[in-house]
């Protein structure tokens, strides 16, 4: 078991040098360079010179991408070019933030995807399951940026019951976690009923039912408890969704989380902090996979025998 | 040798290809979305003809105007049918001129995907060894990045732009199609036909092109079926996040971006885009969905 764990999370090294690599080279390498990208218009080239050796961005490409990682493993992500201040801490700050809205929006998601998906698979093509597929394909192909803003359209403009912007308790909370939550209830639901469909046809639910075990405990101690095992990878898949829906709900919503400081620094051209928070974000998704793919091989031992 | 093989081959395919097809045809909401796609390249195409007025034409005097007020009298006849936005532009033909670039981002899109996927990942799969641990091993990293943060993070680098927006796309949506065209590749390349292939002498090109990639199709086309609503929706993110297309052009998650700041005096104007996208999506994901019935890739898988 712990050979598995070590092995994975090994494996996960080299993905983590390729994501900061690919990081360094969209900040420092596509844009020429990002000094002269963000300041041209507003500084002498003489200025730019300078700023530049202040920064160490005139030695070689390589240096400086050692430097990148050895600084950003220590947590010294560089200073914000607008604010002067600590990427690392302004993240830091941010994420509380991001932390919230995510951890909300799954609990909406899980709340409301699994029953509905159950339902719709033990009703195999009946109207409750014709109505649970057309409503989930619905909510998945709306953006979820659009259906925040119809959110504060309704519940804040025209019915006044609910905040639309900024962050001051835990009532600013309830619309974001919602939109983004039901976002996640149709891709959960959908998989629940699929995963349902597929435990249903298995042969321990039919000796369930043949040795004559009420219909409810077949459901829920035999079907549920082992559909919801692909669930742990559904949610680790939907968790980079999460992420990035964050992004879209933070800047809508105006909420001060990660995602929000993302399109503020892009809006800013802001360079160390898109490197900070693009490589964050990554790193982050990378770990969270991890971390699936082992509570995976905790519940379902075959998965580490291959 | 290999000429003669040919006819063989082609027949396989086409008849594997009857099934499927029928299977489709008795999908009704499939049936719908292709109606629906098909409506709204018709629209695209002949987006001239059909608005009724020029996308991004300004007019300040009649900015945020409701439904059904009539244009100014120097734009000629007619009527801000779904309203105007906040430079006085006509919100219906910025709606259809918004499909071009939503159907134009989602087919390139899969395009640019197909260029670079299916050759690294029929590749790994053929000749496996280092080559195929390469390719898997960059395509891992590619995964490790969300979508939407990763094709942000390129948009910004390249600046905002369609052809940006094809590269970002095509860059972030590679790898998934690689590792499907790799699965495939080395299921099929056991299989007793490649293996007389082979013997016959057979180049490999020419194996992995005429014998491999034919019996792969189907998993191939229901992932760009589904693929497009995904380049769609991004698209919409991307530029509603202000890193797509440039303006002026009218695009649906542009809209949505203007008309947010408005939302209390003219809602249509950040509602009716979002309606398209959603039924564009929605469309495509119908298809995709028929398309995967249809070809059952479980049924594959098993093989």
């Amino acid at each position: 078991m712990l050979a598995y764990i070590i092995r994975r999370l090994l494996a996960g090294i080299p993905v983590l040098i390729g994501v900061s690599l690919i990081t360094f080279i969209l900040m420092n390498v596509v844009p020429g360079d990002p000094v002269t990208a963000a300041f041209e218009k507003r500084a002498t080239a003489e200025d730019i010179a300078r700023i530049r050796k202040e920064m160490g961005l005139d030695r070689p490409l390589a240096v400086q991408y050692v430097e990148f990682v050895g600084k950003a493993m220590i947590g010294d992500l560089g200073s914000s070019f607008r604010s002067r201040r600590s990427v690392s801490e302004s993240i830091a700050g941010a994420l509380p933030m991001t932390a919230r809205v995510a951890c909300s929006a799954m609990a909406v998601a899980l709340a409301i995807g699994v029953p509905f998906g159950v339902a719709a698979a033990l009703r195999k093509n009946s109207w409750i399951d014709y109505t649970a597929t057309v409503t989930t394909l619905s909510f998945i192909s709306a953006p979820v940026f659009w259906v925040a803003i119809i959110a504060q359209l309704i519940f804040g403009l025209q019915l006044d019951w609910l905040p639309i912007s900024g962050y001051e308790g835990p009532i600013y909370l309830i619309l974001p976690a919602a939109v983004l939550g039901t976002r996640y209830a149709a891709s959960i639901a959908r998989y629940t009923r699929a995963s349902m469909l597929e435990v249903l046809n298995q042969d321990y639910v039919r000796t369930a039912r043949s040795k004559g075990l009420a219909e409810r405990l077949v459901i829920w101690k035999h079907a549920v408890k082992n559909a919801l095992v692909p669930m742990l990878t559904v949610i680790g898949l939907e968790f980079g969704g999460l992420l990035t829906g964050s992004i879209l709900t933070e800047s809508v919503f105006g909420l001060p989380g990660v995602g929000r400081l993302t399109i503020q620094a892009i809006q800013y051209r802001d360079f160390p902090m898109i490197e900070g928070t693009v490589l964050f974000t990554a790193v982050i998704f990378v770990l969270a996979n991890l971390l699936v793919d082992v509570s995976y091989s905790l519940v379902d031992p075959r998965i580490r025998m291959s | 040798m290999v000429a003669a093989k040919l006819p063989v081959a082609t027949a396989e395919t086409q008849k594997s290809k009857a099934t499927p097809w029928n299977r489709f045809k008795k999908h009704k909401p499939s049936l719908v979305g292709m109606v629906i796609i098909g409506l709204l390249i018709l629209a695209a195409i002949f987006a001239p003809l059909v608005a009724p007025a020029d996308p991004t034409k300004q007019e300040l005097f009649s900015k945020l105007a409701a439904p059904g007020t009539p244009f100014p009298e120097q734009w000629g006849g007619g009527s801000f049918i779904l309203g105007s936005d906040h430079m006085g532009r006509d919100l219906l033909s910025r709606l259809i001129y918004g499909s071009r670039i939503s159907l134009m981002v989602g087919f390139v899109a899969q395009l640019v995907i197909l260029a670079i996927g299916v050759p690294l990942g029929a590749m790994a799969g053929y000749y496996g060894g280092k080559v195929d641990k390469l390719i898997m091993r960059i395509a891992d990293v590619m995964f490790a990045f969300p979508d939407l943060l990763f094709a942000i993070a390129i948009m910004f680098a390249l600046g905002s732009g369609i052809i940006n927006l094809f590269i970002a796309l095509g860059v972030v949506g590679w790898a998934g199609m690689a590792r499907l065209v790799r699965g495939q590749v080395l299921q099929l390349k056991e299989s007793d036909y490649v293996e007389a292939a082979r013997a016959a002498g057979a180049r490999d090109w020419w194996i992995i092109l005429r014998h491999i990639l034919p019996n792969a199709l189907g998993p191939i086309i229901v992932s760009v079926t589904l693929g497009i609503p995904g380049a769609i929706m991004s698209e919409a993110s991307l530029s509603f996040l202000g890193l797509g297309v440039q303006p002026p052009t009218a695009t649906w998650g542009a809209m949505i971006l203007d008309g947010q700041s408005y939302l209390r005096r003219a809602p249509l104007v950040a509602v009716v885009p979002g309606i398209a996208i959603m039924i564009t999506v929605l469309a495509f994901n119908l298809v995709g969905d028929g398309l995967r019935d249809a070809f059952d890739p479980r049924a594959n898988k098993k093989a």
